[in-house]
Parts: C-alpha cells; sequence; structure tokens
C-alpha cells in the first residue's frame, strides 16, 4: 500500500511542479514505484517539466470521467520505467473533478504505486480542495519571500483543518548570497515563523531553468546543488535520516544557523 | 476570343471579380454567365461579387446585371461601382467558405470549411466535422479535431487530430509543422525528442499504411 | 523608519524588517479576526467590566492594530479596545 503525498503553497509560482517533478523522479531512483499527478486542471505543467508533453493522449479527467481506463492515461517517464505521469486536462476546468472523485483515484493509485505525488494548483479553492483530497501526508514549499510565507501559513492551517496533520516545509529558491547580507530571511527564520518540520532546503540554482527548458529534472543525475537537494529529499521522504546539504561551503553563517538548529555540528 | 473566354470569372480575396471582355448586348452577357454559373451552381450560389468590371456596359445596365446575378443566385454584390456595402464579418465568413469549399476540399460539402482568424491559444479547441483552416498559429496545449483535413497557415505546435470520424485519408498541412502531436483517424503520432532538425518548410501528414507520414509540399 | 534603519545596523537589516511583518501579517491572518469574533471579545469584556463600571456599550468600540513595544521600537500586534464610561459603580460589596 502506498502513500499519497500532496505538494501545495498557497502562492503561485513558489515551484510546485518543479518540485514533485524532481521529487518523482529522486523517489524513482531509489526504485520506488512513483505516479505524480498533475492537479492543475486547465493549467497543466508537469508534462513539460518532465518532458512528457507530446505523449498525452488522455488526461485526468478522461479518467475520472470514464472516457479511457487509468492505464491509459499514464504515461511513462522517458527515463524511469518505474515513473509515470497523469497529466492534466488543459481544455477543462477545476469543477471537472470532485473530492471524492480524487479520493477515489488516489485510492486506486497507491494500490498500485509506492508513492503518489500530487501537484496541487496554487490558491485555496476548488482545485486546491481536490488535491489534497485522499492525500496522506502533505508537503508545504515556500521560497523565503514575505508573500509566499504567509500564504504557505495560510495553507498549514487549511491543511490542518482538513486532518492532514503535520505537513512538512520545503523551502525553494534560497539565495546564499543574500541570506548572508541578511536581505533574505533564512532556514531559522521561517521554521520560527512557521513552526513545522523542515523536509529540505533547495538553494536557488540555474540548473533549475535549464533543466527545465530541455525537460529533464534536475534531480536526474545532475551534480547541480538543486539536484543534490531534491534527491536528498527524495530520501528523507522514505525514512532516511539525510544530513541537511551544507548550502555554501565557505558560508560560516549557514554554518552557524544549522548549529542553532541542530543540523550540524 | 472564344465566347466563354469572354466573360472571365476570378476569385479574389474580397470576392469574386467578373470581368466582362467583349462588347455584348446585356443579354448575352447574361446567357454566358448563366452558363458558367450551371457548370458548378453551388460554388456561385451566394457568393460575394467584390468586382464587376464591363468596359462594354453603362452605368445603367450594369445596376441591372447585378441586380440579376443578385435575384437569381443570391449573389452578393460588393464591387465598388454598386457602392453596396456587406458588413467586415460576413465578408470573411461567407466569402472564402465558398470558394474554397469548392475548389479543394470537394469531400466535406455537407460541413464546410470552418476559418479561424488568429493564434490558437493552450486550452483553447477547435471542434468541427468538416476541415478546419486556421490563418495563424496553433500553440503547444490547443488543439484541434477535424472530420476532414486541417489546414494551419501557420506553425503548428499544438494537437492535431484530423479525420476523427473515420476518414483514414485527411491530412494534416502546415506552413510549419511542429505540432506536439499528430492524429490522423486512430493512428497516433508525436515528433521525436530530439527536436534537432525540424523543417521551417510546409510540411504535410497523411496515413500511409497505417503509419503517418510526414513529407515537404 | 528608513532613518532609523540606518542607525539600527543589524537588526534592520531587510530580511528582519521582512520577518518582522510577516509576524505582525500572520497574527492577523491566524487570529482569523472576523466581526464576529470581535463581537465574541466585546461580549465578554462587557461582562467582566459591567461589574465594577457602567460603560457606553454602543460607543464601544474594539479592533486589532499594531503598535511600538515599549521596551524597544519592534511593532507588535495589539488588541485596543475603546471603552468610553458613563459611571463608576457603587462598589460597597
Amino acid at each position: 500500500m502506498g502513500e499519497v503525498l500532496v505538494i501545495t503553497s498557497g502562492k503561485g509560482g513558489v515551484g510546485k511542479t518543479t518540485t514533485t517533478a524532481n521529487l518523482g523522479t529522486g523517489l524513482a531512483q531509489l526504485g520506488k514505484k512513483v505516479v505524480v499527478i498533475d492537479a492543475d486542471i486547465g493549467l497543466r505543467n508537469l508534462d513539460v517539466v518532465l518532458g512528457l508533453e507530446n505523449r498525452i493522449v488522455y488526461d485526468l479527467v478522461d479518467v475520472v470521467e470514464g472516457t479511457c481506463r487509468l492505464k491509459q492515461a499514464l504515461i511513462k517517464d522517458k527515463r524511469y520505467p518505474e515513473l509515470f505521469l497523469l497529466p492534466a486536462a488543459q481544455t477543462r476546468d477545476k469543477n471537472a473533478v470532485s473530492p471524492e472523485q480524487m479520493k477515489a483515484l488516489n485510492d486506486e493509485l497507491k494500490e498500485i504505486f509506492d508513492y503518489v505525488l500530487v501537484d496541487c494548483p496554487a490558491g485555496i479553492e476548488q482545485g486546491f480542495r481536490n488535491a489534497i483530497s485522499g492525500a496522506d501526508k502533505a508537503v508545504v514549499v515556500t521560497t523565503p519571500e514575505i508573500s509566499a510565507v504567509r500564504d504557505a501559513d495560510r495553507i498549514i492551517g487549511l491543511l490542518e483543518a482538513a486532518e492532514l496533520r503535520n505537513p512538512k516545509l520545503i523551502i525553494n529558491r534560497l539565495k546564499i548570497d543574500m541570506v548572508r547580507r541578511g536581505d533574505m530571511m533564512n532556514i531559522e527564520d521561517m521554521l520560527d515563523i512557521l513552526a513545522i518540520d523542515l523536509l529540505g532546503v533547495v538553494p536557488d540554482d540555474q540548473a533549475i531553468v535549464i533543466s527545465t527548458n530541455r525537460g529533464e529534472p534536475v534531480a536526474d543525475g545532475s551534480m547541480s546543488q538543486a539536484g543534490q537537494a531534491f534527491r536528498n529529499i527524495a530520501r528523507r521522504i522514505t525514512g532516511e535520516e539525510v544530513p541537511f546539504l551544507d548550502l555554501d561551503l565557505q558560508d560560516n553563517l549557514v554554518h552557524r544557523l544549522k548549529k542553532i538548529l541542530g543540523f550540524a555540528k | 476570343m472564344e465566347e466563354n473566354k469572354s466573360v472571365e470569372f476570378k476569385g479574389t480575396g474580397q470576392g469574386l471579380a467578373i470581368r466582362v471582355h467583349l462588347y455584348h448586348e446585356n443579354q448575352q452577357i447574361k446567357d454566358i454567365i448563366q452558363q458558367r454559373i450551371n457548370e458548378n451552381p453551388s460554388f456561385y450560389k451566394g457568393a460575394t461579387v467584390a468586382d464587376l468590371t464591363c468596359e462594354s456596359l453603362s452605368e445603367t445596365s450594369k445596376k441591372e446585371l447585378e441586380q440579376w446575378l443578385a435575384d437569381e443566385y443570391g449573389m452578393i454584390i460588393n464591387s465598388k461601382s454598386n457602392g453596396a456595402r456587406i458588413k467586415q464579418d460576413e465578408e470573411k465568413n461567407i466569402l472564402p467558405r465558398q470558394i474554397l469549399k469548392n475548389d479543394s476540399f470537394e469531400e466535406n460539402k455537407e460541413y464546410g470549411t470552418k476559418f479561424v482568424e488568429g493564434t490558437l491559444r493552450s486550452g483553447q479547441i477547435i471542434e468541427h466535422p468538416g476541415d478546419v483552416v486556421i490563418i495563424g498559429d496553433v500553440n503547444p496545449g490547443a488543439e484541434i479535431s477535424a472530420g476532414g483535413n486541417i489546414v494551419v497557415m501557420g506553425i503548428l505546435r499544438g494537437i492535431a487530430h484530423a479525420g476523427i470520424h473515420g476518414k483514414t485519408d485527411a491530412f494534416v498541412a502546415a506552413s510549419v509543422l511542429q505540432p506536439t502531436q499528430l492524429r490522423i483517424h486512430q493512428t497516433i503520432t508525436r515528433s521525436p525528442d530530439d527536436v534537432l532538425d525540424r523543417s521551417k518548410n510546409p510540411e504535410i501528414a497523411k496515413l500511409k499504411d497505417q503509419i503517418i507520414c510526414v513529407e515537404p509540399f | 523608519m528608513d532613518f532609523f534603519k540606518f542607525f539600527m545596523g543589524e537588526s534592520k537589516k531587510s530580511k528582519n524588517v521582512a520577518k518582522e511583518r510577516l509576524k505582525l501579517v500572520l497574527v492577523h491572518d491566524r487570529a482569523d479576526c472576523s466581526q464576529d469574533f470581535l463581537d465574541a471579545i466585546k461580549g465578554d469584556l462587557i461582562k467582566v467590566i459591567s461589574d465594577y463600571m457602567v460603560i457606553d456599550e454602543n460607543e464601544m468600540e474594539i479592533r486589532m492594530t499594531r503598535t511600538k513595544r515599549d521596551t524597544d521600537d519592534t511593532m507588535i500586534p495589539a488588541l485596543v479596545a475603546n471603552i468610553p464610561i458613563k459611571h463608576m459603580k457603587d462598589r460597597k460589596r
């Protein structure tokens, strides 16, 4: 029996889709059977990030409406035979699916897969309610910006209200040099405010843009910091204890912060 | 000059241009026109006449001829001399359909051809049981489903599905053919993953032995 | 504020400004300061205060705001109640 993880953020553009694609890839690398679901109906994107956009014939709405069988809509990844994508419909809207239908779908998928990752749409409306329906755990993605953290806080509240207790936090796009100058909130600041467990920190990395351009997730063998960070997060999801990345070897401040947090000696 | 050449019919962007060359009596001209129209009545019926030139005729006779074309064949007269105006959108919609339907899209007479002007963007779908012509680009995420053929006068980057109801000889043609996916009847193909050598020239995709073949035209 | 920032050094780095502002905003967000919520507080306050004094309930005002902390200049969220007193109750007991 697998596990359904919803990846959410509230605010748009913080990297939910990139995170979903990379965690899917990272988990598949570890030999897990994974399906990533694009729950952003009407604004699908996970397919292009994974480079699978030209293989889509059926989508989530087709499955839910019974136009096709579930297996027909699942798209096998180019690189990992155990990684699958269930794409969103592009020409429908959020109301094409109900939370009950999503739950039934997730229940069916977790019989087959070790991990079901749901890429949640931005916002807190119907699309969000659909995406979290049937999820066992939640991952909240935020960036060190005041607006993203505020929305993350709101989302954490909504998740808890929906009985999704103890969501885990991923801090994305941390700019080490700005943190060092004191011009960006650091890990400690955000954990202080949001008061949830940290699942991982992904540094701001140009490799993300390049890999997205190519449709190859950065976690796929890339030596980049972001790729390493995503692979580590994937391992943490499987329950492995992985030390947090030393994001800047020359930077004592980050090291000091980690010491405060107990992540480093 | 032969008689049937003395009256010239020409399809233009604005409509039919009718040119009368020889000096004939009004009735003679009518007879010649009638003969031409009877060769392909559905083509001319309801067509727009953009220009009617006849050096030989007086203004009054010309007016009479225009009236006759309108009454007899339901043509819309839009010649400059006439001064009759039709609405811009009417002109766009009615006229090219009339001309092209019978010219090169013989097989979908019953449904006609749907013309779409402008860029089709992600999430937009064009569905039509006949042929579809897009005057503009089709972006990734946009979808065209046609019972007949699909012609894109622009870059096709989205999904094109021709012959949805089983017309296996349907084709997809585009000024630049770079679709995410091509489907003809029940056959699906996609662009190769290595996107290096994509043609920038007009191409046409047809079904040959259950395989979609793309060739330049 | 910019004038102060110059002298404040470390504590007024933009990330600290962000953090403070965020904390403040979140208190509002989390408190869900709907009118119902404030009315509930108002009702309870009236109950308590009425034991000691007679107040003008209609003119009473209660709202969430922010204020400077006494010890330093940090902004903190505050619940402000403006309660016009009509007269004190005779507290003989």
